[in-house]
C-alpha cells in the first residue's frame, strides 16, 4: 500500500513536471506578456527594460521555465509579471473561497443525491423515479451558465416588480458584511443562488449514478441471499445494499472534487464570486503567464492528491481490491 | 407517485427550505445612510498609481481625490484650481518657466500643508530609474523645480514641453511620507495621507475598496457622503444587475446596449457624454500589408465606401440618438477645435465603383447592390479582399465589422474577419505589421494633438501602420513643442486637412459616448470625460 | 475486481466498477461547473466485465446488432430523441434553406423587434435587425458541427492509442497510458481556456481541435480494457499464428468487439462538446463573431439586456433540446449495446 502511494506520487511528480513545462512553453511563445504595456502611449523605455530583466524576458524560453521553477519553490511561485504581485497570497484567498462554495455544494449534492438515488433503486418505476429521471436529465442537459444568468435575472425581476430581495446576486458578502455570526448569516445568503446552480447538475448526475449502483447491489446475490435469509427489508437495505453502493461514490466524490477545485469558473464569472475560477479568468485576460502557472500547478497537484485519495479510500472501502 | 414517495419529497422541500432559510430571511444588504456603493468593472492591483501592471483608470478613480491635483478638470474637461490659488502661469518661453501657487488651506490630512516640497518628491519619484512608473513623459524634461516650504513653485523645463500644464497640475506625493521609502513597495495596500476630499480607509482585495470623508480637507467644498465604496464585479451583465438589485448606486458602464433598460427605468438617471476614446480603422502601409492599401486610390474608395454614419446610429441608436461620425483624427466633436476634416470625404457607393473603374479595375459590380459578390481586382496589386482585425469579446466592435463588410462588398470590396484576443492583436499582431486594416481605439485625452507625431509621424512609437509623410510628420514635430494651444490647434487642423484628409491613414468612426448610471435615491454624479471620471465633483454626491 | 495484466496497472481499471476514472469520461472536462458525472448510470463495464460479456455474446455479430435495435427501439424517449435530433441535424444542414434569412442580413429599420409572426421574425430580431431564428439555426449549426466534429475526432484518437496500448501492451501500452495520465492531470477546463486563449482564435475549427485533444482519454482507456482482455483470446492467437498482420487483427478482429462502448461514448461526447462549447463562447474563450454559435448568441444577448429576453431564453433552449436528446440517445445506445446493463433496468 505505502509503496504504491509513494510510487504513484512519484510518478506524478515527473507527469507534473513534463506538464508545467509543456503549459510554460506554450503560454510564453504563443502572447507577448508585455503586449498591455506597450500599448499604453509614452511607455517609459525604462521601465519596460526593468520588468524584462525582473523576468528575464529576454532570456530563452527553457531558461525562463527554470527561473520560475526557481521562483515556484524557493519564492512560493514569485510575483505577477508587471505588478511584482506575490502570487500565492492571492491564490489562497481565493481557494479558500472557492472550498467554502464547493463543501457546501458537494455536500448537499451527496445528502440529495444519495436520497433520491436509494429511493428511486427502491421504487424503480415509480413516479418519484420518473420525476427524478426527468429532472436529472434536463439537469445535465442544461448549460450551468444559462441557469445562472437566468437564477440571478429572475432574482433581480423579482426585487424590481415586488421589492422583496430574495438573494443577493454577486459577491461573496455585502459591503458591510458585521463580524462573526452576522458575517457567515451574510455569506450564507450571498452563496444561496450560486450553491443552488451548482447543485442541479451536480444532483442530476450523482443521482443518477446512485441509483444505478443501488440497482446493481439490489440485484446482486448477496443481497438476494441475505432476503432469503428473512432478514427484515430495511434492515437488508440500509445494512447490505446502502453500504455497499455508496462505495463508488465515496470514491467518484473525491476524484470530482481535484477537479472541481479548478474554479466553477462559470458560476463564479456570473455571480463574482472571488474564487479560483474569477482568478484564473482574469490572469488570462491580463496575459500574465505566472499566475497562469501558479493556478494550474496548485490545481494540478489537487488532481493527483484526490485522485490517489480516492483510489485509496476505494481500496479501504472494498477489500476486494488489492494494491502490489 | 405512492404515498410514501410524496412523504420523501415533503421531506427533502423540508431539508431544502432549512438550508435556504436563515438566507431567504436575512435582511437585506444594510448600508448606511451616507454611503455610496460605486460599481467598477476593473480592480486595480494595489493603490501604487501609474505603476506599471496598474489599470490606469480604475486606480486613478480612488487616487484622485486622494493625490489631489493642484488643477482639476471638470465635466467640460476644462482646468478649474482645486489645490492651487489659480492656475499654473507660464512664466517664460525659453527656458520654459511655470510657476503655481498652493493655497493656504491646502493641508495634509495630518495637519502638514502641502507644499513645494512635495511637488519636488513627486518630480523625483517619476525621474527615478528604479521605479516602475508606466510613463515618465515631462517629468523627464524638467530642469529644476522649487524645494522647501514655501506655498510657491517655479518649474523650469530643459526643452519646450507642450503639455506642461499636465505635469504642474499633477496631485503631488506627500514627502514627509514617502521620504527613504522604495516607492516600488510603498502604497500597495494602503495610503496614510490625503490632500484631497476622501481618505483612503480600507482595501479588501478581490471585492472592494472603500474611502471615507476626510475632515481635514479645507481647499474645498467637503465631501457630503460619509464614504464611498468602490466594488468591483468583473461580469459586465453581472455589473448591471448588480445595480438593478441595489446592491450599488453609480456606475461607469462602458457603450453597452443594456443601458436602454436604464434609460427607460425611471428609478434611474443615465448621464451621458461624448469621450476622448475613439474607433478608427487604421490602415498598413508597410510591406506585410496588403500592396492595395498602397495605392491613394484605393484607400479613398475604403473611405468612400463605408457608411460611417450609418454604423454610428445604427449601434447607438438606443443607448445614445445622433451619435456624429467622427470627423478627425486629431479632435472630437465636443472640442472647441474639433472641425470635420474628414467630411472631405463622404460616403458615396457610386463614387467608389466609378474611382476604382477608373484606374482599370475589374471583375467588380457596375452598380451597387446589397447582394453583390462580384469583387474588383485592381491593377498590379490585385484582388481587393483585405483581412480585418479587430478584438474578440467587444461587441460593439463585431457589429461594425459586420456593417462595414456588408457596406463595402456591396462595392466589390471584400473585408476578410480575423478577430483576435486583445493580448495576441495588440501584442503580436498590430507591431508585426502583418495586417490590412485594423478597428480598435485610441484612448484619447484633451492634449492628445500634442502626440499625434507618435502614431502619424514617420517612425513615430505607435505607428504600427509604417505611415510615412515627411511635410506632415515636420508639422507634428512641431506641435508636440509648440506651447500655445490655439496655435497648436490650427497647426494641427491645417496639417490633417491638408495631408491626412488626402492621404487616409486611417478612417475615423466616432467617438464613444461615456456613460453613468446612478439610481434616484443619491444625486450629484456625471460623465467627466478626462481620468477623473464622475468622482471630479464628490462633493456634490449626496445620498437621501 | 484485481488488476489482471501488471502489477502496476493503476485502479483506472480497477476502480470503482468504471474503469475510466470520473475525469476520463465526457463531460468531464465538460460542463464548466457541472459535476463531472455522465448522464445516466454510465459506467463502462472493466475490462473484466466486458471479457465475461464477449463470452455470453451471441456468436453471430449480425444477430447481436439485431437484438442491439430491438432493444434500442424498445427505449422509447430514445426513439422520440432519436427523431427529434435527426430532424435538428436536418435543419442545420439545411440552413440556408430552411432559415427564413441569411444569418448577417442587417435590417436597420427593424431592430430588436420582439417575436412576432410578421415577416417570418418568430424568433425576433437583434440589435442590427437580424432575423433572430436564421441566427439560432446558423449556430446551431456551428455547434453542431463543432460538436460532431470533437466526437469523431476524439473517438479516433481515443481508439487510436487504446487499440495500439491494449494491443501491445508492455512498454507501448504503459508510455501511452502514462501519456493519457498527464492528460488527466491537468485541469481540463482550466488548459481548455488557456489553450482557446492563446490558440483558439475564435475560429470553430481551431475550438474543436482543442476540445478533442482533451476529450479522448475516456474512450483510449475503455478501448485498451477491452483490447488487454482481448489479447490472450485463442482467436486472436489463431490469427496470430495464421501470419494476419497487426492491423488486421485490430481492425478485423479485436476493434468490433468494443464497438458499442465506444458508440455510446462518442454519442455522449457529442453532448459535452456542444455544453462545452457553449460555456467557453460564453466567457468569450470560445468562437467568435461573426460565426454564430449557440453560446456566443447567449452571450451577444445578454449584452443587450434582458429586456430583450428572446435574445438570452432561444438559444439556451435550443442547447437544452440537443444535450437532452442526445443524452437519450446515449442512454437508449447504452441499453441497446452494452448487455450487462440490461440486467439492470430489465
Amino acid at each position: 500500500m505505502l509503496t504504491y502511494i509513494i510510487r504513484r506520487l512519484l510518478y506524478s511528480t515527473v507527469v507534473l513536471v513534463l506538464a508545467s513545462f509543456l503549459v510554460f512553453t506554450f503560454v510564453t511563445v504563443s502572447g507577448d506578456p508585455l503586449a498591455n504595456l506597450r500599448i499604453s502611449p509614452n511607455v517609459s523605455e525604462l521601465t519596460v527594460q526593468n520588468v524584462i530583466d525582473r523576468k528575464h524576458l529576454d532570456d530563452p524560453v527553457p531558461k525562463r521555465y527554470l527561473y520560475w521553477v526557481q521562483d515556484a519553490f524557493t519564492n512560493k511561485f514569485g510575483t505577477t509579471l508587471l505588478d511584482n504581485r506575490p502570487i500565492l497570497p492571492d491564490l489562497w484567498r481565493v481557494m479558500k473561497n472557492t472550498l467554502q462554495l464547493l463543501i457546501v455544494v458537494q455536500l448537499l449534492v451527496i445528502i440529495f443525491a444519495v436520497l433520491i438515488g436509494v429511493y428511486s433503486a427502491i421504487r424503480q418505476y415509480s413516479g418519484f423515479d420518473y420525476t427524478m429521471t426527468t429532472f436529472s436529465f434536463l439537469g445535465l442537459a442544461t448549460p450551468v451558465f444559462w441557469l445562472a444568468l437566468m437564477a440571478q435575472v429572475a432574482v433581480v425581476q423579482i426585487y424590481e416588480k415586488t421589492g422583496h430581495r430574495l438573494f443577493p446576486i454577486a459577491n461573496l458578502n455585502s459591503v458591510d458584511p458585521g463580524s462573526g455570526l452576522d458575517f457567515w448569516i451574510d455569506r450564507a445568503h450571498h452563496l444561496v443562488l450560486p450553491v443552488l446552480v451548482l447543485m442541479v447538475a451536480g444532483i442530476a448526475g450523482y443521482s443518477r449514478y446512485m441509483r444505478a449502483a443501488m440497482l446493481e447491489v439490489i440485484n446482486s446475490d448477496y443481497v438476494r441471499t441475505a432476503r432469503a435469509k428473512g432478514l427484515n427489508e430495511r434492515r437488508v437495505m440500509m445494512k447490505h445494499a446502502l453500504r455497499n453502493a455508496l462505495i463508488p461514490l465515496v470514491t467518484l466524490v473525491a476524484l470530482d472534487f481535484g477537479t472541481l477545485l479548478g474554479g466553477a469558473v462559470v458560476t463564479e464569472t456570473v455571480f463574482s464570486l472571488d474564487g479560483m475560477g474569477l482568478y484564473f479568468v482574469n490572469a488570462l485576460f491580463s496575459n500574465d503567464p505566472y499566475p497562469v502557472m501558479a493556478f494550474l500547478m496548485v490545481t494540478a497537484v489537487m488532481i493527483i492528491v484526490f485522485n490517489l485519495v480516492a483510489d485509496v479510500a476505494y481500496g479501504l472501502l472494498d477489500p476486494r481490491v488489492r494494491y502490489d | 407517485m405512492s404515498k410514501r414517495s410524496l412523504w420523501l419529497l415533503a421531506g427533502l422541500v423540508l431539508v431544502a427550505s432549512l438550508i435556504v432559510g436563515p438566507g431567504a430571511t436575512a435582511s437585506p444588504a444594510k448600508t448606511n445612510a451616507g454611503t455610496v456603493v460605486f460599481i467598477h468593472d476593473q480592480e486595480p492591483p494595489n493603490l501604487q498609481g501609474p505603476w506599471v501592471g496598474n489599470n490606469l483608470y480604475a486606480t486613478s478613480l480612488v487616487l484622485n481625490n486622494i493625490w489631489y491635483g493642484c488643477q482639476i478638470r471638470n465635466a467640460a474637461a476644462d482646468f478649474v484650481p482645486r489645490l492651487c490659488v489659480a492656475k499654473p502661469k507660464l512664466v517664460k518661453k525659453s527656458p520654459l518657466t511655470v510657476s503655481l501657487e498652493y493655497k493656504k488651506t491646502a493641508v495634509w490630512s495630518d495637519g502638514k500643508p502641502v507644499v513645494a516640497e512635495d511637488l519636488y518628491a513627486t518630480w523625483k519619484v517619476f525621474t527615478n530609474a528604479a521605479n516602475n512608473v508606466i510613463s515618465r513623459t515631462g517629468w523627464e524634461d524638467i530642469k529644476s523645480m522649487t524645494r522647501g516650504n514655501s506655498k510657491k513653485v517655479t518649474i523650469v523645463f530643459n526643452k519646450p514641453y507642450a503639455d506642461w500644464e499636465s505635469i504642474a497640475s499633477a496631485g503631488p506625493y506627500a514627502a514627509h511620507v514617502i521620504k527613504g521609502k522604495d516607492m516600488n513597495q510603498t502604497f500597495l495596500t494602503s495610503i496614510p495621507v490625503s490632500s484631497g476630499p476622501w481618505l483612503f480607509d480600507s482595501l479588501q482585495k478581490g471585492v472592494q475598496i472603500t474611502v471615507k470623508k476626510n475632515p481635514r480637507f479645507k481647499a474645498g467644498p467637503q465631501m457630503k457622503l460619509d464614504r464611498l465604496v468602490f466594488r468591483y464585479i468583473l461580469d459586465t451583465n453581472s455589473r448591471f444587475q448588480a445595480l438593478k438589485a441595489s446592491e450599488g448606486q453609480h456606475m461607469e458602464p462602458q457603450p453597452q446596449l443594456q443601458i436602454a433598460d436604464f434609460l427607460k427605468d425611471s428609478k434611474f438617471k443615465v448621464d451621458r457624454k461624448i469621450g476622448y476614446t475613439y474607433e478608427h480603422i487604421d490602415i498598413q502601409f508597410g510591406a506585410k500589408g496588403h500592396p492595395a492599401l498602397k495605392q491613394p486610390y484605393v484607400r479613398q474608395a475604403l473611405i468612400t465606401g463605408i457608411n460611417r454614419g450609418q454604423v454610428a446610429s445604427a449601434l447607438y441608436a438606443q443607448i445614445s440618438p445622433g451619435l456624429p461620425k467622427l470627423q478627425s483624427l486629431a479632435y472630437k466633436p465636443f472640442e472647441t477645435n474639433y472641425k470635420k476634416n474628414f467630411a472631405a470625404r463622404p460616403f458615396s457607393q457610386a463614387k467608389v465603383i466609378s474611382i476604382l473603374k477608373g484606374k482599370g479595375c475589374t471583375g467588380g459590380p457596375d452598380k451597387p447592390s446589397a447582394g453583390n459578390d462580384k469583387i474588383f481586382s485592381c491593377p498590379n496589386v490585385g484582388k481587393l479582399s483585405f483581412r480585418f482585425h479587430t478584438t474578440t469579446g467587444n461587441q460593439l466592435r463585431a457589429l461594425t465589422f459586420e456593417i462595414i463588410q456588408r457596406q463595402l462588398k456591396s462595392v466589390g470590396i471584400e473585408l476578410v474577419p480575423r478577430f483576435q484576443t486583445g493580448g495576441v492583436m495588440f501584442g503580436t499582431t498590430l507591431p508585426s505589421r502583418d495586417w490590412d486594416l485594423m478597428l480598435f481605439a485610441w484612448v484619447g485625452s484633451p492634449s492628445s494633438s500634442i502626440t499625434l507625431k507618435d502614431i502619424y509621424g514617420c517612425g513615430g512609437d505607435q505607428n504600427d501602420g509604417a505611415y510615412c509623410n515627411r511635410a506632415l510628420t515636420k508639422v507634428l514635430e512641431k506641435v508636440s513643442v509648440t506651447l500655445d494651444a490655439a496655435e497648436r490647434a490650427r497647426l494641427v487642423n491645417d496639417a490633417e486637412a491638408k495631408y491626412m484628409v488626402k492621404d487616409i491613414p486611417s478612417i475615423p468612426m466616432f467617438a464613444r459616448p461615456l456613460y453613468t448610471i446612478s439610481a434616484n435615491k443619491v444625486k450629484g454624479m456625471g460623465v467627466n470625460p478626462t481620468q477623473e471620471g464622475s468622482p471630479w465633483n464628490i462633493s456634490q454626491w449626496t445620498t437621501s | 475486481m484485481r488488476p489482471q495484466d501488471r502489477e502496476d496497472i493503476h485502479l483506472d481499471t480497477v476502480s470503482v466498477g468504471q474503469p475510466a476514472s470520473a475525469q476520463g469520461q465526457p463531460g468531464s472536462v465538460a460542463v464548466a461547473d457541472q459535476v463531472p458525472v455522465p448522464p445516466d448510470e454510465f459506467v463502462e463495464a472493466p475490462a473484466a466485465d466486458i471479457a465475461a460479456q464477449q463470452a455470453g455474446v451471441e456468436p453471430k455479430a449480425r444477430s447481436q446488432w439485431a437484438y442491439a435495435r430491438i432493444r434500442f427501439f424498445r427505449h422509447r424517449m430514445a426513439v422520440i430523441s432519436l427523431f427529434v435530433l435527426i430532424a435538428i441535424c436536418f435543419v442545420a444542414i439545411f440552413a440556408s434553406r430552411v432559415a427564413p434569412y441569411a444569418y448577417d442580413e442587417l435590417d436597420l429599420l427593424n431592430i430588436t423587434s420582439p417575436p412576432t409572426t410578421e415577416d417570418k421574425h418568430l424568433f425576433g430580431t437583434d440589435l442590427l435587425g437580424r432575423d433572430y431564428l436564421s441566427r439560432v439555426i446558423f449556430g446551431l449549426r456551428t455547434s453542431l458541427w463543432v460538436a460532431f466534429f470533437v466526437a469523431l475526432l476524439s473517438t479516433a484518437i481515443g481508439t487510436t492509442i487504446g487499440s495500439v496500448a491494449g494491443y501491445y501492451g508492455g512498454a507501448v501500452d504503459n508510455l501511452l497510458m502514462r501519456f493519457t495520465d498527464l492528460i488527466l492531470t491537468l485541469p481540463g477546463l482550466a488548459v481548455l481556456l488557456t489553450a482557446a486563449t492563446f490558440f483558439g482564435n475564435g475560429d470553430p475549427l481551431k475550438v474543436g481541435l482543442i476540445l478533442a485533444c482533451l476529450l479522448w482519454t475516456g474512450i483510449a482507456r475503455i478501448v485498451r480494457g477491452v483490447f488487454l482482455s482481448l489479447r490472450e483470446k485463442e482467436y486472436v492467437e489463431a490469427a496470430k499464428a495464421s501470419g494476419a498482420g497487426d492491423a488486421r487483427i485490430i481492425l478485423r478482429h479485436m476493434l468490433p468487439n468494443a464497438l458499442g462502448p465506444i458508440i455510446v461514448n462518442t454519442t455522449l461526447i457529442i453532448a459535452a462538446a456542444i455544453l462545452i462549447e457553449a460555456a467557453l463562447s460564453f466567457l468569450g474563450f470560445g468562437i467568435q463573431p461573426p460565426n454564430p454559435s449557440l453560446g456566443t448568441l447567449i452571450d451577444d444577448g445578454q449584452g443587450e439586456g434582458f429586456e430583450k429576453w428572446w435574445l438570452v431564453t432561444f438559444p439556451g433552449l435550443v442547447i437544452v433540446v440537443i444535450a437532452l436528446a442526445i443524452n437519450f440517445i446515449g442512454d437508449g445506445l447504452r441499453d441497446a449495446l452494452d448487455p450487462t446493463q440490461r440486467r439492470v433496468r430489465a
